[in-house]
């Protein structure tokens, strides 16, 4: 080895991270440092940028709809990710136990995550019509009355949980089914052999074995729902009376509709202080596995 | 133990038809008249294929099925071609730095693109690529995700290939591009379906770089004419759902094999 830790070596190897490494830093690095100074400015996007010290922080401590729509944001978390968990969880189970056609439905389950955010918000916002919508319609057959999802100030945010969960699903069960798959078959057996029963084989074995992968599904699942911002565009805009409007929809509205490019960025390092609890978690989760590989 | 599998199955199959009865309904009303729609009919009276017709007239279907198909499949092939050599040189090369080289190609993982939404927008302005399609295209080009795959992977192979490369009087770019890469290829389509679904999908970001409705891609486009246009409101967009959906569920099934392995790669 000793032959090939040449200068030259090294030189190839640093040409070979160039090209990456300058992308990196115009498109990512750079914008985060230029992120933080952003916050301390006023700027229409015309003008100067003008220094306003915490400025903008004050004017966010005060501002009514920047905490309604974390509200919004921290409440879309709690009701999307453990039904995500969960659902995607058992599934798994049902799809790893012993039946058949077991690639129909791991396909049937993933198909959803493939398609864009716009066609599932576009194709649930007909099934939550009141008027000819399928669910609707379901709600009339059994004799109750059809909710205005969308349109209701209690369920719009509901609405656009059950779109997400029915979206995201898929990736999750893959994650799991992979998970279930590393599980020698040997434990179970073991197990059976001990007299062990199906309750305890789940809850001595199959949780605790899947403990990263739960960690895993968990962590990106807070993180994307963190940044929840197509759906709330695409079915309500941000409403009724701004009830669903979450942190990004309230950035991009401060942003690209009113240019308070300042504020907007202000507020999207707030979120960006939440999130990067999650991230370092993730990050550290990815390196763990990484140097288990190393050795 | 025969029955319980059977009953087992049963459930399992009509769980996953329930979960497909919106995907199912839109498939249908892609076949049906406004009038059918209205009358929450699931089997048209008569097939109808207007909708298909309708939806490329009208809107700008084709202009943004284009520009998602470059969009996509120019970030993908760049991003490979970016970020082989930089998770060859940080997985199988040894030199002063590697390891803080691997730490910073990790960094994008920290920083998501709304967190910088509007600074990154700005960068993209300040290059005159705004409403343009390398604006999609560049600023994606350096992934994280795909650094970590193709790295992870790249560690994985013996060392005595590349040994007998060497012997043979192979350099280190041949080494790179005839040995490694070739062995490597399960992580490289991996993250070849990862990229192009996710930029394919994208909303964000296209919403903002696309200012003009001639350069949206198909997820923007599909929501602007849903919005926009009340005439053709069901049937066609349920048409226009169907063409977004397409290239992506045909890059799955054929790649799916692929993509297993390359989520348990990250798993473990």
């Amino acid at each position: 080895m000793a032959v090939y830790r040449k200068r030259r070596h090294a030189l190839l190897a640093y040409l070979l991270f160039a090209p990456f490494c300058v992308l990196l830093f115009v498109f990512r690095l750079i914008p985060f440092v230029n992120s933080i100074r952003m916050i301390f400015y006023k700027w229409d996007i015309l003008g100067t940028p003008k220094y306003i010290g915490l400025g903008n922080f004050t004017r966010m401590m005060s501002d009514k709809v920047f905490w309604s729509s974390l509200w919004h944001t921290v409440y879309f978390v709690i009701l999307t990710v453990p039904p995500i968990v969960v659902l995607s969880f058992l599934i798994a189970l049902l799809i790893n136990s012993r039946i058949s056609f077991k690639g129909f439905l791991r396909s049937a389950f993933y198909l959803p995550y493939t398609l864009t955010i716009s066609v599932v918000c576009l194709t649930w916002q007909m099934l939550y019509n009141p008027y000819f919508g399928l669910i609707g319609r379901m709600m009339k057959a059994v004799g109750l009355q059809p909710i205005n999802w969308l349109a209701d100030p209690v369920w719009a945010m509901p609405a656009i949980v059950i779109t997400t969960v029915w979206w995201t699903i898929g990736f999750c069960i893959v994650l799991y089914l992979a998970g279930l798959q590393q599980i020698p078959a040997s434990y179970y057996e073991a197990a059976e052999l001990d007299g062990a029963n199906g309750f305890q084989r789940m809850f001595y074995i199959t949780i605790p074995l899947l403990k990263r992968v739960h960690v895993l599904v968990l962590v990106t699942q807070i993180i994307a729902s963190l940044q929840i911002f197509g759906q709330v565009y695409i079915m309500t805009g941000g409403g009724p009376a701004g009830r669903t409007r979450t942190l990004m929809q309230y950035v991009y509205e401060q942003g690209f509709r009113y240019f308070r490019m300042g504020y907007a960025q202000a507020m999207a390092f707030v979120l960006f202080l939440v999130m990067l609890v999650f991230a370092y978690l993730q990050l550290r989760l990815m390196m763990t596995s990484a140097k288990e590989e190393l050795i | 133990m025969r029955l319980k599998k059977y009953l087992l199955t049963i459930f399992a199959v009509a769980l996953a038809l329930l979960y497909l009865v919106p995907l199912i309904w839109m498939s249908l009303a892609y076949f049906q008249t406004e009038k059918d729609i209205l009358a929450g009919k699931w089997i048209p009276s008569q097939w109808f294929v207007e909708n298909y017709k309708i939806v490329l007239q009208r809107a700008k279907m084709r202009a943004w099925f284009t520009n998602s198909l470059i969009s996509s499949v120019g970030a993908t092939v760049g991003i490979l071609v970016i970020c082989i050599p930089a998770a060859y040189a940080v997985s199988r090369m040894e030199f002063p730095g590697r390891r803080i080289l691997y730490l910073l190609s990790l960094t994008g993982f920290m920083i998501p693109t709304p967190a910088i939404v509007i600074p990154l927008y700005l960068v993209v302005r300040k290059f005159g690529l705004v409403n343009n399609l390398l604006g999609i295209i560049i600023p994606a080009l350096p992934s994280s995700m795909a650094v970590f795959i193709l790295s992870q992977f790249m560690k994985a192979i013996p060392l005595d290939y590349e040994e007998a490369a060497r012997l043979d009087g192979a350099s280190e770019l041949d080494i790179m591009l005839k040995v490694i890469l070739p062995m490597s290829l399960p992580a490289v389509v991996t993250v070849a379906v990862l990229h192009f679904t996710w930029i394919w999908n994208d909303f964000f970001w296209p919403l903002i770089v696309m200012t003009s409705d001639k350069m949206y891609t198909l997820p923007v486009g599909l929501v602007a004419l849903a919005g926009s246009d009340v005439n053709i409101r069901y049937g066609p967009i349920m048409a226009a759902n169907v063409i977004a959906s397409l290239p992506v569920i045909v890059v799955y099934v054929f790649m799916q094999r692929y993509l297993t392995r390359g989520v348990v790669l990250s798993l473990r």
